[in-house]
């Protein structure tokens, strides 16, 4: 079996906090927030790395492929150092600016590449559902639909035997299960599988692990369709959610503050 | 795009109640002058996801529409994404707001950083044919003042597209289970139903801080007794003390509105806060009096949540 997963560097979302908007400018201040594989992307990986383990096939390798400027090589790095085979980072100006839509299409490209060099087509792409930072769900639907292949997004369970795939997709009222040969792209929930830790064994072997990193002729792209060029949404300023509110005391003590709330959710007509 | 170029706004309702939401923030924002109003056409396709996508995409060709609107649950979130690629546009995801700009642009407001930002979105080339996409959660918009629809199909303005209607009768094909290549081989029940949380006038929402499974269920035994529906966090949630994830508040779990909100040991991320922004009350216990939650409340107290919760449990017996 061959697997693919999309993993992409994201502001620590355990740093949420110090995250500022220059109310001037309307944009991010990054400064000072270091860089991790989103969690779910991570949990995607370590789905693929299970899988591969238990999969009885000689051939069997996990790629890893991000979209990112050169210094998050040390996240693909980190990828390796998990126990993924080979990382691609696709890494150019013209990439920068890209909103999901012309990042699934970069991506997509990339797939086409990889697959084409490696003469297999992957039988299974993975990624988080969503991001920790922008949050869209989008790429992994877009990856298929630009792939022409099956998307199936929220799975927390995924299982092969022989040629099928099954998984789980959670939705609001029921939790249904896919099966199918097809290639497909599946969106992953954090619940799927606890990311491992990175050994010092697992670093050593990640230095001989190649990892390929392209830029926009690489890929033989066309720079119109990648990128702030590429992308049919333009971002405009950021702020903060105006959340104030009052904040008033109640009760001194657990019996006061409980008499309180009590009393405005009477008063609520409750 | 202009707002006053959008013509035809096309609503998805696949049975979940932010259809209404949608339709009801919708006319607020562009049915304001009579000249201007622009025409609904309402897609109602309770459907599984290859056929609601092959709807969609059948309705978006022959209707026109400059605008497509999208509840964001776990359908709808799937097949916007897909529609941008087939209709080469731009997607804005889980819309907290929809407006109007100063110099007349259509505007997507959406969360970023798991509710720590906001950010405005335009889709600036958008127009029939290739129009703007946009999702919005369940929760974040009022519910429709009642009847709206009918008004609206009275007035000539609102159409409704009936999918289930035309696969009764055998125009369309019944129930074909399957997602892309894949079949559907099982479809179970979630042991929590969907959210009771939704339409809840009486909130009573736990964090992390709540400490254990044995607070948890304290805090359900007073929700039961007052009525009203417990809630919790992402961290409650993760923490698997009993929590439905139907019932979890934030950019990940759902927006709410009810009349009152009572948090107990909730530190107050941006992820949480964001889906209680439409709360008329909010009231917050965390015993950390830096807790950022009490900027985001009406009411607070600096107290122990167990012993809140036994107080209160004490005082309903």
């Amino acid at each position: 079996m061959n697997l693919l997963v999309l993993v992409k560097p994201v502001p620590d979302p355990e740093h949420e906090k110090d995250i500022r908007i220059d109310a001037a400018s309307g944009r991010l201040i990054r400064e000072g927030i270091p860089q991790v594989i989103d969690p779910e992307s991570r949990s995607a990986l370590e789905a693929a790395l299970q899988l591969a383990e238990k999969s009885d096939r000689e051939q069997c390798a996990v790629c890893v492929l991000a979209m990112a400027p050169e210094h998050a090589r040390d996240k693909l790095t980190e990828a390796l150092a998990m126990g993924a085979d080979e990382a691609f980072l696709l890494s150019d100006k013209v990439f920068g600016g890209a909103d999901t839509y012309a990042t699934s299409y970069t991506l997509a490209e990339a797939v086409r590449m990889i697959e084409e060099q490696k003469g297999c087509t992957f039988d299974l792409i993975l990624a988080g559902t969503s991001s920790s930072d922008g949050g869209t769900s989008h790429v992994p639907v877009q990856v298929a639909e630009w792939l022409g292949r099956t998307h199936i997004t929220n799975v927390c369970s995924l299982s092969a035997s022989g040629q099928t795939l099954r998984a789980v997709k959670r939705s609001e009222k029921v939790m249904l299960t896919f099966e199918g040969e097809e290639p497909v792209v599946i969106g992953v929930t954090r619940d799927i599988a606890k990311p491992r830790f990175v050994t010092a064994m697992g670093i050593i072997k990640a230095r001989k692990k190649p990892l390929t990193i392209w830029n926009g002729s690489d890929l033989g792209i066309d720079s119109s369709r990648t990128g702030l060029e590429g992308s049919p949404t333009r971002p405009g300023r950021l702020y903060e959610p105006e959340q104030a509110r009052a904040g008033e005391v109640i009760g001194e003590t657990p019996e006061d503050a409980a008499a309180e709330i009590l009393q405005i959710i009477r008063k609520a007509g409750l | 795009m202009q707002a006053k170029d959008i013509r035809k706004i096309l609503i998805f309702d696949h049975g979940d109640p932010v259809a209404g939401q949608i339709l009801g923030k919708a006319e607020e924002v562009f049915g304001k002058s009579a000249a201007d109003a622009p025409q609904y056409v309402i897609l109602k396709a309770h459907r599984t996801h290859n056929i609601a996508l092959q709807m969609l995409e059948k309705a978006i060709g022959e209707e026109q529409p400059e605008l497509v609107l999208i509840g964001a649950t776990a359908l709808g979130g799937e097949a916007a994404p897909a529609l941008g690629v087939r209709f080469e546009t731009g997607v804005a995801a889980h819309c907290v707001d929809i407006r109007v700009s100063e110099d007349g642009r259509l505007t997507f407001i959406i969360p970023a950083f798991g509710g720590r930002a906001f950010g405005e979105i335009f889709i600036p080339d958008a127009k029939a044919g290739r129009p703007a996409i946009a999702t919005v959660k369940p929760g974040m918009f009022r519910e429709p003042q009642k009847g709206i629809v009918e008004e609206l199909c009275a007035a000539g303005r609102c159409r409704i597209i009936d999918v289930d209607a035309m696969a009764a009768d055998g125009r369309i094909p019944a129930g074909e289970k399957t997602q892309g290549a894949f079949r559907m081989t099982n479809a179970a029940p979630r042991e929590h139903g969907a959210g009771s949380i939704a339409q809840a006038e009486l909130i009573l929402c736990g964090g992390y801080g709540l400490g254990s499974k044995d607070v948890w269920n304290k805090l359900e035994q007073l929700a039961d007794r007052l009525g009203g529906a417990a809630a919790c966090t992402r961290a409650a949630l993760d923490a698997e003390w009993g929590c439905a994830e139907d019932s979890m508040i934030g950019t990940s779990g759902r927006a709410v509105r009810p009349k009152v909100y009572v948090g107990f040991g909730i530190s107050g991320a941006a992820h949480h806060t964001c889906g209680i922004a439409g709360a008329e009350t909010v009231i917050s216990i965390n015993n950390d009096k830096d807790a950022e939650v009490f900027a985001a409340s009406d009411y607070k107290g600096v107290l122990d949540a167990e012993q809140v919760i036994n107080a209160l449990l004490t005082e309903t017996e």
